[in-house]
């Protein structure tokens, strides 16, 4: 990876993975008030700040002296302390005069650029490039890629501020092709009444991205966008000890795996197979020698499971009779000679003896012992079999009682199915939330809810030969 | 334009100048800039430079005007009003 420059903004060199490549040129596009002078300006002033590197500021239309104290007053940046001490040079000029002068040998802006050794420059803006262009008869296109070469030559790390004209987002404008990167600005209503502004970087040559739009905020410290797909994390006291997922991808997301003691759902389509998914999670959890309790589907019988995990390497048979495994089943379906013990059949039972039943025999089995449990189970069929209501009103609480008893529980849920209110609900009981489903012909995973606050971006999954079957891209 | 009459288009320029110390301008740009006419800025802008006020660099018709920027730089507070000894 080349050598970085860190643009000094909280937020934007997490987004860029420490910054922008050295001697790089980036456009900053926007609306009119987006920050996009406001970004330029901290990119210089925290360049000073933060690596003692000077900079120069090209104005082509705002004054300087309107530019000191707007951002003496907004942000307490005193940019004349900063000119003072040789570091930095706000420069007022036409747009012509400024393109011919850094073509001069030995210009003016040549000059200056040695005269303080200037590594960052920002240019605000370029847009007024076309009007001097058309005037002069000069190929707009043509005046960028030699404005962006000077720049290069001199390596300079370059902020361009472009005026967005075009306010279709799928319009490329030609400035895009020639420079090194573009991160757009935009402002967008939000919740009705309110306006976000966000920020994405579009193209960034030589350094990896996070992707997505991300909300900032002007503060009194300058632009701060916050990471997207982040929300604010559960606070512990004690770290929670991670359970493998057994997929090194989805473990990666998680900081090392599910959080033992809490509970996950996987929402589904009907279309995405999810079963390498289960059979993953659950195949790693008999290698780390806890317990299974799982509740069965109406779509999975007890040989859909023991052939699933064989398929994991895992002897479903000898689980049985180290009694490391109890399955809770709604259906009156034979199980293989021996298993009988194993199996408790609740197709019988109204809602009220399920629940005895879950208090009287299912939880004191979950006592015993030293293991550690692990609980499976197909929401879907609960609620085919028992209701909505039921689920609604027992569900939290059947959550709550497995977080007491350190209990890591694997719920399955198909969110479309059970409808937007109960999704919901079910999402809010739940400590996090992976989504498997196939768009096209793909299908992939992504981390909705998490206790670390982090959620992925979409996430490919790909079939492998091996034990977890699957990857993700 | 008679002298007298020049003599507030001068301090707006030199105001223009120390507020804007790195500013590089033609009379053309500074036409636009100041809103005032280039015929009666130009008189003006050349006694800045023979006061040492202002720079020029390059020939005409491309001259360029900047700040010459002194050496010492004094920053005084005046008061609106002026205090009883």
């Amino acid at each position: 990876m080349q050598k970085q420059i860190t643009t000094g903004i909280d937020g934007l060199d997490t987004i860029l993975s420490g910054g922008i490549p050295a001697k790089s040129t980036v456009i900053i596009d926007g609306a009119p008030g987006t920050g996009k002078t406001t970004l330029g300006v901290q990119f210089l002033y925290e360049g000073i700040m933060q690596e003692d590197e000077s900079g120069i500021l090209i104005t082509f239309e705002e004054f300087p002296d309107q530019i000191y104290s707007d951002v003496k007053s907004s942000f307490g940046w005193d940019l004349r302390k900063m000119e003072e001490a040789d570091k930095l040079r706000v420069v007022g000029v036409s747009p012509d005069i400024f393109m011919d002068q850094m073509m001069e040998p030995e210009g003016l802006m040549e000059q200056m650029i040695k005269e303080i050794g200037c590594k960052r420059i920002v240019i605000d803006s370029i847009s007024l490039f076309r009007y001097f262009a058309e005037a002069d008869g000069f190929d707009e296109r043509r005046l960028l890629y030699q404005l962006r070469n000077i720049l290069r030559k001199f390596g300079l790390a370059s902020l361009l501020i472009q005026e967005r004209s075009n306010l279709d987002i799928s319009h490329v404008p030609d400035s895009y092709f020639i420079v090194d990167g573009v991160i757009r600005l935009s402002v967008r209503k939000h919740l009705d009444v309110f306006r976000k502004r966000t920020l994405e970087v579009v193209k960034m040559r030589g350094t990896r991205i996070i992707e997505g739009e991300h909300t900032y905020r002007i503060t009194e410290r300058g632009l701060y966008p916050m990471i997207a797909a982040q929300t604010v994390a559960e606070h512990k006291k004690v770290k929670a000890e991670k359970v493998s997922t057994g997929i090194h991808g989805l473990d990666r997301l998680l900081d090392g795996g599910v959080d033992r003691g809490a509970v996950y759902m996987l929402d589904t389509n009907s279309r995405a197979n999810y079963m390498p998914v289960i059979g993953s999670i659950l195949s790693e959890r008999f290698r780390a020698g806890d317990n299974l309790l799982a509740v069965l589907s109406s779509t999975q019988t007890l040989d859909d499971l023991n052939r699933l995990l064989y398929h994991h390497h895992i002897e479903l048979e000898e689980m049985v009779r180290e009694q490391q495994i109890h399955f809770i089943e709604h259906y009156r379906r034979s199980v293989p000679a021996g298993w009988e013990n194993s199996v408790f059949y609740v197709d019988q039972l109204s809602n009220e003896d399920y629940n005895q039943f879950l208090k009287n025999q299912c939880y004191p089995l979950l006592h015993e012992g030293e293991k550690e449990w692990f609980v499976y189970y197909d929401l879907n069929t609960i609620i085919t079999e028992r209701g909505t209501d039921y689920v609604l009103s027992s569900f939290a609480k059947e959550a709550a009682f497995a977080r007491s008893l350190g209990m890591t529980v694997l719920v399955l849920c198909n969110f479309k199915e059970v409808g937007e209110q109960v999704a919901s609900f079910l999402e809010r009981t739940t400590n996090g939330v992976f989504k498997t489903w196939v768009d096209g012909s793909n299908q992939y995973l992504q981390v909705t809810k998490a206790s670390n606050g982090q959620l992925s971006e979409p996430y490919l999954l790909e079939s492998m030969k091996e034990h977890p079957f699957i990857r993700l891209i | 334009m008679e002298k007298k009459e020049a003599l507030p288009l001068q301090m707006e320029c030199t105001m223009f100048f120390q507020s804007n110390p790195y500013m590089i301008e033609s009379l053309a740009g500074l036409e636009n800039r100041l809103g005032r006419r280039k015929e009666d800025l130009q008189p003006v802008l050349e006694l800045l430079v023979q006061q040492g006020i202002i720079r020029k660099t390059g020939k005409e018709p491309k001259s360029l005007y900047r700040y010459n920027e002194p050496m010492v730089i004094t920053e005084m507070n005046i008061p609106d009003t002026l205090e009883s000894p």
